[in-house]
């Protein structure tokens, strides 16, 4: 009996679950190196200001203070941050300077860094700071940013467009001239800050004599973060070694550099040879850093009277802040491809002009941003429906694509799952029939109750490189020592979803040994010279593959050396368990390596170092299918929504690790409820944003969720070889949209036709009281 | 972060008064800490000294008085408030808050005399406080006092309490268990009240004898519903009965507006709480 890893199975969890919930991990936080120097930032009070003067020598002189820095000092060594490679087409991204020079472009905006023996010296002493700011007009609104006459963000652009993207297929008007009817909605989605539970943080240090520049930091890309940061301090990347960490959550918002992390590499350099710290609060962190983008624009659907789709378009303005994060791949017009989700209709049509405001810099967040065209298409089958009368369910079971593979007309190719079997399997398994029934029956009593649906159909892993815009691929190297002990090295890394466990099984089953075998390294540019990092839905799709052919090749190499040592040829080696044999003949896999290592027992010309890099691209992008039922119910008076049942049904191709995924499944769903009935960013006339803690910012808690009926249909894709779709934020999107749908179905009663997220409670107290022209009692 | 401050901890309630009116400014009374701490970490306050409250003994009971009322000490927690037969039996409109407080860590850690001596205009026991006509038991050098809540609470944030005074306890009067309510809305994000109403009412022959309701969440500081009272009484307890006396309870006072509700919409939530709490209250008759 082989007692070796297989790759698919229960879950252990072992490989980081103890040490994170038994408060062992090592997060950026923990990190206390020796003489370490800690940073606060001042940031602008204002959204839009020119400075006039930063007054410094008070400062300087508070206890503690080692130095205090303007983008004067700074510019010394370093230069703002730039996009890297060719930038994607219609794009206009201005540099980001590490500490702002004439201008303030939104209120959190780094203006000053102020450097200390300790946190607290440094924040005493930033109040001595005079900062002399002159308000300017500003755009905070993203409509007035196109208008003529406005303030502009970037004077230097000459207008405040970002980028502009239009993914059509087919012919939308002819649609909508063939259409029994033509519905349009304006849609919209805020900006929300998603609130990780770990803040950022960055610790640097600058080795003079080796002119090399070691950065820690909590980041989704540490070969990206490398890349930027070298190009910015004007140093060779291979100068520069970037180490991550633990990671407690990111959701995007750690993709890419900041300049946070510039302005702490920057001071390292100066102040050298003591290292420096950053820490994000969580002030900082909800208020000033990259939040998701809003988005508003108008959706037009072409229906004909028997509920066939003929034509669909928005038109949307998005709001990316003050300035253009830089992400490898940042690519929003993916989202325009997904504009057809799940159904088959003949022309779509996606167009979104992206502009500058005096906000804070945002970015995809949740899902690479392409669920949110998952959320525009589920708005409008029951929009659709609504105005049809049919059932939601009815409206969408119409339009699915019947068959997989297919390829969307915006040219999203499916290749893999079975749409009505999921649908089929959500109606089942919510009861929907008899859910519909006690909505009607609990409508007649005067309860606000609504059903609401949502079939997602997201992305995980993107690929290939030439068609996404960015890297789409990533290694993995998989070395193991004269003891059989094996490390796997990849680009990504892990912010709590347990990759470490289903990496390290992987690997294990494709050498044929134990899991426990096998450790994941931590992510570090050294040891992993090359990668791209963890974002989307890639990880287990895409680096998992990597760590398999990395492993594959290496169990090969190590059946090529057993051959030399059993004296046969590499076709008649066979395993048991982890032995390597031939007839009677054995080699032990610990002997083996041994061997291995002594270059007596290699052919000539094989090399002792047991080691194989591969690296993986999908040929195309991987779209895992989600579907949710939500039942809520609205308290008339008050207007707070309770969730009170899920239903979600998923297809993320072969689970490796079901209790793995159930875990981000169940957390996702609670995720899509925030996303759906709290999260928002909301910020004043003046542009001061009004939710600095938590006590400010609403998170989903465990008593506003209700049990989660979960259930998986799998069918493996056949892009990457483990078949896995990975997960992205489908899930959390499928909630979403489902909650939003059932929101508006509970008031459908009144007449309401749509409700933009976040259904906050007064919100909802004003749509019911409008709508029946009381005081909502 | 917490900046740098003295601890220290006090065995006796003498030991307390001197170092209060040694230090007086500076110093700081920590009890459940749940206001307290997260205050200090975001700067709101820097006290030089913390004089813990927790090595005092004396101050975590519930005592009964023999008329009914019962003392409740600075160290008892909304846990404790939940959970005691005593509170319970004797004072279920306060027990019914305590259970409402935040959640279960809160709830462990925090105290009634340190909610209320915080004075937080969105926190929830206020309400209740007022409806029972509760008294603050207070000590300094000078001697005892006993403040009503209704003047101990003087604004957001504000209480008659001196610098060098010490909250002992709270006692309440003996109240008319069981046809009392506590209902409320709340914040998204805090679980603080949005607006929180505390009715509590006597009836006597069928007929509403005696009202008092208190209103949080609302306001500065939390206040009585005394025209409302005034109306109920002589009234059958019908439910439902009374929708049109409950128009606007809040108006004519300044009310709190911010991210998470506008004036309008409190001011609303007020009279949609005043409703429900009667309701509840007059479903308890006789239970
Ligand atoms: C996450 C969270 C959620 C919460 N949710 C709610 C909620 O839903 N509803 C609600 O009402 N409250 C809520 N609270 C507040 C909670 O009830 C606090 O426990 C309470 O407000 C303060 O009690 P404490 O014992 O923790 O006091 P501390 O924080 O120790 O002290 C508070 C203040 O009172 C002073 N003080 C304390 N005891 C005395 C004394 N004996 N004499 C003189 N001064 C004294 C202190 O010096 C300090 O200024 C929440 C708190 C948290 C952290």
């Amino acid at each position: 009996m082989s007692t070796n890893a297989r790759i698919e199975g229960e879950s252990t969890g072992l490989e980081e679950g103890p040490r994170l919930v038994s408060g062992c991990g090592l997060f950026i936080a923990d990190l206390r190196p020796p003489e370490v120097l800690h940073v606060h930032l001042v940031r602008s009070l204002e959204a839009h200001a020119r400075i006039r003067s930063i007054e410094t020598p008070a400062a300087s002189a508070s206890p503690g203070v080692v130095g205090v820095f303007t983008h004067t000092e700074l510019a010394f060594v370093c230069d703002p941050l730039e996009w890297i490679g060719p930038l994607p087409p219609n794009t206009r991204c201005p540099p980001r300077p590490a500490l702002a020079q004439w201008e303030a472009r939104f209120a959190g905006e780094p203006l000053a860094a102020v450097v200390a023996e300790s946190v607290a010296e440094a924040r005493k002493a930033a109040e001595g700071l005079e900062v002399n700011l002159e308000p300017l007009p500003g755009i905070l609104e993203p409509e007035s940013a196109l208008l003529q006459r406005v303030p502009c963000v970037h004077v230097s652009l000459g207008g405040n467009v970002a980028y502009q993207f239009v993914v059509s297929g087919g012919d939308t008007e002819e649609g909508f001239r063939k259409a029994d009817r033509v519905l349009t909605h304006r849609i919209a989605r805020p900006r929300y800050h998603p609130a990780p539970l770990e803040t950022r943080g960055v610790v640097a240090r600058w080795l003079e004599s080796e002119k090399r520049l070691e950065v820690w930091s909590s980041t989704e890309s540490p070969h990206f973060l490398r890349a930027q940061l070298a190009g910015a301090m004007r140093l060779p990347q291979s100068a520069v070694r970037v180490f991550t960490p633990d990671v407690g959550g990111a959701f995007g918002s750690k993709l890419g550099a900041t300049p946070e992390e510039l302005v702490v590499c920057a001071i390292a350099r100066i102040v050298a040879p003591r290292p420096v710290q950053w820490i994000e609060t969580r002030e900082e962190s909800l208020a000033f850093s990259t939040q998701a983008r809003a988005t508003s624009g108008e959706l037009k659907v072409g229906v004909r009277e028997d509920g066939r789709l003929l034509s669909i378009s928005y038109d949307g303005i998005d709001d990316v802040g003050a300035y253009l994060p830089i992400v490898p791949g940042h690519n929003p017009s993916a989202e325009g491809t997904l504009l057809c989700g799940a159904y088959q209709i003949p022309a779509a049509r996606m167009a979104v002009t992206a502009v500058f405001t005096n906000n804070p810099p945002a970015t995809s967040c949740h899902g690479a941003g392409a669920c949110g065209a998952g959320y525009i298409i589920e708005r409008a089958m029951d929009l659709v429906a609504a105005a049809l009368e049919l059932d939601c369910v009815e409206v969408r079971r119409l339009n699915l694509f019947r068959e997989l593979p297919a390829t969307t007309v915006t040219r999203a190719r499916y290749d893999s799952g079975d749409f009505s079997r999921l649908v089929d399997r959500a109606v089942e398994r919510s009861q929907y029939a008899v859910l519909r029934h006690e909505t009607s029956s609990r409508r007649r009593k005067g309860e606000l109750v609504g059903l609401g649906v949502a079939l997602l159909v997201g992305i995980g892993a993107q690929g290939p490189s030439r068609e996404t815009g960015g890297p789409a691929w990533e290694a993995a190297t998989v070395h193991v020592s004269a003891d059989g002990s094996a490390e796997v090295f990849t680009g990504g890394l892990a912010c709590g979803e347990g990759h470490e466990t289903v990496l390290a099984r992987i690997a294990a089953h494709a050498l044929g040994v134990k899991a426990d075998a096998v450790r994941v390294g931590r992510a570090d540019t050294q040891t992993m010279r090359a990668g791209v990092g963890s974002f989307g839905g890639r990880s287990i799709a895409t680096t998992g593959s990597a760590v398999l052919g990395a492993a594959r090749a290496l169990e090969r190499r190590l059946r090529g050396v057993a051959a030399g040592i059993l004296c046969t040829s590499v076709e008649y080696v066979d395993r048991d368990g982890a032995d390597f044999v031939s007839g009677s003949r054995r080699v032990s896999y610990r002997d083996l390596c041994l061997l291995a290592h002594g270059a007596s027992q290699l052919e000539p010309g094989s090399s002792p170092l047991l080691e194989e890099t591969f690296v993986f691209e999908p040929q195309g992008s991987t779209h895992p299918i989600s579907i949710h039922v939500a039942q809520v119910v609205i308290d008339s008076e008050t207007g707070e929504v309770s969730v009170e049942r899920c239903c979600n049904v998923r297809d993320l191709g072969r689970e490796l690790d079901p209790a793995l995924v159930e875990a981000q499944v169940r957390g996702g769903i609670a995720l899509g409820i925030e996303l759906a009935l709290l999260a928002g960013s909301p910020r004043g006339d003046d542009g001061q944003p009004l939710q600095r803690t938590f006590m400010e910012r609403p998170v989903s808690r465990a008593q506003g969720v209700p049990r989660f009926d979960i259930s998986s249909l799998p069918t493996p894709t056949t892009l990457n070889p483990l078949g896995a779709k990975g997960l992205g934020d489908t899930v959390t999107m499928a909630a979403f949209a489902s909650v939003m749908n059932a929101v508006v179905d509970a008031l459908r009663p009144l007449g309401v036709l749509h409700v933009d997220p976040p259904a906050t409670p007064e919100k909802i107290w004003r749509i019911v009281r409008s709508c029946r022209g009381t005081g909502g009692a | 972060m917490l900046p740098a401050f003295e601890y220290r901890s006090p065995l006796s309630v003498e030991e307390a008064l001197e170092l209060l009116a040694k230090y007086r400014e500076d110093v700081k009374v920590l009890a459940g800490g749940h206001s307290l701490i997260p205050a200090m970490k975001q700067g709101e306050v820097c006290p030089k000294v913390l004089l813990d409250l927790r090595r005092m003994a004396g101050l975590s009971a519930i005592d009964p008085f023999e008329d009914g009322g019962l003392r409740i000490g600075a160290l008892v927690t909304h846990r404790d408030l939940e959970i005691s037969e005593l509170a319970r039996g004797r004072s279920p409109l306060l027990a019914e808050v305590a259970s409402q407080v935040g959640d279960a860590q809160v709830r462990n850690f925090g105290t009634l005399v340190g909610s209320v001596c915080q004075a937080d205009p969105a926190s929830d026991y206020p309400a209740a406080l007022l409806a029972l006509e509760a008294q603050v038991v207070v000590a300094s050098p000078r001697g005892e006092r006993s403040v009503p809540v209704e003047g101990f609470i003087q604004g957001a944030f504000e209480t008659a309490l001196e610098p060098d005074e010490l909250v002992l306890a709270i006692d309440v009067p003996r109240s008319w268990a069981r046809t009392a309510a506590y209902v409320r809305v709340r914040h998204v994000a805090s679980g603080f009240a949005l607006a929180g109403v505390a009715a509590q009412i006597l009836v006597e022959d069928g007929r509403i004898a005696s009202a008092r309701i208190g209103v949080t969440g609302v306001a500065e500081r939390a206040f009585r519903l005394a025209v409302i009272e005034e109306q109920l009484l002589g009234r059958e307890p019908l439910p439902g009965a009374f929708a049109e006396m409950i128009r606007g309870v809040a108006l004519g006072r300044e009310i709190l507006s911010d991210g998470a509700a506008s004036a309008e919409y409190r001011s609303h939530l007020a009279d949609v709480c005043t409703a429900r709490a009667l309701r509840k209250a007059i479903s308890r008759i006789g239970v």
